[in-house]
């Protein structure tokens, strides 16, 4: 019952971990490039929550960490914004963006 | 004189122009005329011939001119440096010379003799490139390009040997050229293996320049400090080996008997005249080292001495002019061999220049006779012919036969200085084999004389546009003559004014001949006991060598080649088979895994992270850590 209702470092490193695995888990079964990009998103998530927490519960005095944070997750809409244009092109060249159907490294 | 030295890459290049033309003529559906070949073919060659009478006569004029040498940088192995090259000297303008004018006479007699063949294009082509690999052979101013142009001439002879390729026994003969052929080349590149081996294992100054004959007298003397004696001697022999099968020396001289089924012009250019002289070329051109070990000199005379000697019995026996032809070559090119024993190249090189027009005219009357007096056939008994309605033909038998058997004209010099040299070295052995020798020359060659134009009286026309060609090359044999006083640059050699005033030798060597020919009138025409029926086939079948090669070829390399054979397909396939087997098993198991979806990596990847973490969780467990 402690570890439920006091919350503390722990609980926000768990909701990065389940983050992170929900991204990684929707990253490798979805078929829909969108979805994927949207998988990514949602594992940077994770890792910058992770960064944030770790930030906050070392050094309480400076905001170091959470500044970082920031410009990470303003890195990965502009990363998301460059897949998303990419995923585009794709759907102009193939006519789909599914990832069974555009794949050409087949060995 | 600067201006043919300044161009001398043009001779290399016209010879492949008319071969081109002749190429284009063969392969494609556009054709140019049998004229136009023939014309750019001959013209070329004589623009040669331009060129190697200039240089001859710049470089044989009494005083000792300085070689002229070009040459390029080709490789560069650590110390070893191959270049390619012209090497300009007294040597291989005599050799140019006789190259030129005997092939533009052979290209001008081929016009008319080879014209309703159906492979003219193809004919002329092989006689271009042959003229073009054989000018850069005599000009070639190292081993490493002797080397290369020594295997091209040897293709163009089996290419023209295997010219009536439909007919089975000519493919037959072919193969075995080409497999003789190749010996030579073998114990050849061997011989220039060594040399190199030597060239990168002992650093010295000179070292560079072991391959090219200008340096070989300086760089060979010094090389001779870290070779042995014997080691200098075997290296010798490897290339006198190379020589003596491209001379067809005694026993490996079956192949110019086989070479016999080509063209008879080919016969008369290659395998008379010009490429059986590559042998002696080198010879000339290694002395230098061939020098400097003491049993070469010996070796070089008494296989020389021996070829000449047995391949003229062989000759005595035939009753096939082109076979007849062919033994006299080999015995001729031994006696050159015993003039390089004794030391004497430039005996050697008058001696080539002489019987290279002298043996060339009688091919070229012998193909004559063979296609319009003996309808294709090649014995002496099918092509009995009228001196008196063919006086030119006769006369130019008669004058070529009379320079061979060192009667008269050039052949009687060559012979002569020939003679005085061995009989100033050597014992009275080796003189008198060479006057049976001279004798049985004599003999065979006023046999057939005798057998084709005084024996019948069938009027043959031969076209004026051959006869034309057999004067001509009659004027070369008797203008051979004047050579023997032009040549005086080599040391040891004899003036010929010198020679006319020792009558004893003179007579005895000219006694020697006229008694052969008298002996060939005896037996031909008077019906004298010739040789024992036994000894005459055994003669006439070149003492069975054939078979003797034959049976060392069946019965013991053909099981060793068929053991070879079985162990190549049961082990050594076997084995290459396995490995074969085994990786493509693997790579099914691998490719399988690449099946080209990222995501699947992606969780391969996560999979193998999660085992890492799993091995590294256990591996804290097991020290202790947690």
């Amino acid at each position: 019952m402690d570890f439920l209702f006091n919350i503390g470092m722990y609980h926000f490193l768990l909701l990065g971990l389940f983050l992170f695995l929900i991204g990684l888990l929707g990253t490798i079964i979805s078929k829909n490039l969108l979805r994927i990009l949207i998988s990514l998103e949602i594992m940077f998530c994770g890792i910058t929550l992770n960064l944030a927490t770790f930030s906050v519960y070392s050094d309480g005095t400076h905001f170091k960490g959470e500044i970082l944070a920031l410009f990470v997750m303003v890195m990965v809409s502009v990363h998301i914004a460059v897949g998303v244009a990419i995923m585009l092109n794709i759907h102009g060249f193939k006519g789909t963006v599914d990832v069974e159907e555009i794949g050409e490294l087949k060995g | 004189m600067q201006f043919f030295i300044d161009n001398i890459l043009l001779i290399f290049a016209l010879p492949l122009i008319a071969m081109a033309i002749a190429f284009i003529g063969k392969f494609f559906k556009f054709s140019f005329s049998k004229g136009t070949v023939v014309y750019s073919s001959v013209t070329s060659t004589l623009v040669g011939l331009i060129y190697a009478v200039a240089l001859y006569f710049y470089y044989h004029t009494g005083v000792t001119v300085e070689p002229t040498e070009f040459s390029m940088n080709w490789l560069r192995l650590g110390s070893l440096n191959v270049s390619l090259g012209i090497l300009i000297d007294e040597v291989s303008t005599l050799f140019l010379l006789i190259l030129m004018l005997i092939s533009v006479v052979v290209q001008w007699y081929s016009a008319s003799y080879m014209a309703d063949d159906e492979n003219f294009d193809l004919f002329y082509f092989l006689l271009n490139l042959f003229v073009f690999s054989m000018t850069a052979l005599v000009l070639s101013s190292n081993m490493v390009q002797t080397y290369l142009f020594w295997e091209i001439i040897g293709i163009c002879s089996y290419l023209f040997v295997n010219y009536y390729f439909k007919n089975a026994k000519v493919s037959e003969a072919s193969k075995r050229v080409l497999i003789i052929d190749r010996i030579g080349d073998m114990m050849f590149c061997a011989g220039l293996l060594i040399l190199i081996y030597f060239i990168f294992n002992y650093p010295i100054d000179a070292s560079g320049e072991l391959l090219s004959y200008t340096a070989l007298t300086d760089s060979a003397s010094d090389f001779y400090v870290y070779f042995s004696d014997t080691g200098f001697y075997l290296t010798s022999l490897l290339f006198f080996g190379a020589a003596l099968v491209k001379s067809a020396q005694f026993p490996l001289h079956v192949w110019l008997i086989d070479a016999m089924e080509a063209p008879t012009p080919i016969s008369a250019l290659i395998h008379a005249s010009t490429m059986v002289s590559a042998g002696i070329f080198l010879c000339i051109r290694l002395l230098p080292i061939f020098n400097l070990s003491e049993m070469m000199a010996d070796t070089m005379l008494y296989f020389g001495l021996a070829t000449a000697f047995i391949c003229a019995f062989f000759a005595v026996a035939q009753t096939n002019i082109k076979k007849m032809l062919a033994y006299s070559t080999s015995s001729q090119l031994g006696l050159m061999f015993t003039a390089l024993g004794i030391m004497v190249p430039a005996t050697a090189t008058y001696y080539l220049l002489t019987h290279a027009f002298a043996k060339a005219l009688l091919f070229l009357i012998a193909g004559a006779l063979i296609k319009y007096a003996g309808n294709g056939s090649l014995e002496y008994a099918d092509m009995k012919i009228s001196r008196k309605s063919n006086p030119v033909t006769a006369l130019c038998y008669f004058i070529a036969i009379l320079s061979l058997s060192g009667i008269f004209f050039g052949g009687f010099f060559a012979k002569e200085l020939l003679f005085e040299n061995l009989q100033i070295t050597n014992s009275l052995a080796v003189v008198s084999i060479f006057c049976i020798i001279c004798f049985m020359t004599a003999y065979y060659l006023f046999k057939s004389y005798f057998l084709i134009f005084e024996s019948g009286c069938d009027v043959v026309k031969i076209p004026n546009s051959l006869k034309t060609t057999l004067v001509v090359m009659m004027f070369f044999v008797i203008g051979a003559t004047y050579f023997v006083s032009n040549d005086l640059s080599f040391g040891g050699f004899c003036d010929a004014f010198e020679i006319l005033s020792e009558p004893k030798s003179v007579l005895s060597l000219i006694i020697i001949s006229v008694l052969g020919a008298l002996t060939a009138y005896g037996v031909v025409l008077k019906k004298w006991e010739s040789l024992p029926p036994v000894v005459n086939g055994f003669a006439r079948n070149g003492a069975y060598i054939d078979k003797i090669f034959a049976f060392i070829s069946d019965y013991i390399f053909e099981p060793i080649a068929s053991l070879a054979k079985k162990i190549d397909k049961y082990v050594i396939d076997a084995f290459v088979d396995f490995q074969a087997t085994a990786t493509k098993t693997i790579s099914w198991f691998v490719a399988y895994s690449q099946g080209g979806n990222i995501q699947s990596y992606l969780a391969h990847s996560v999979f193998v992270i999660i085992l890492i973490l799993v091995f590294c969780l256990v591996m804290a467990i097991g020290i202790g850590e947690v």
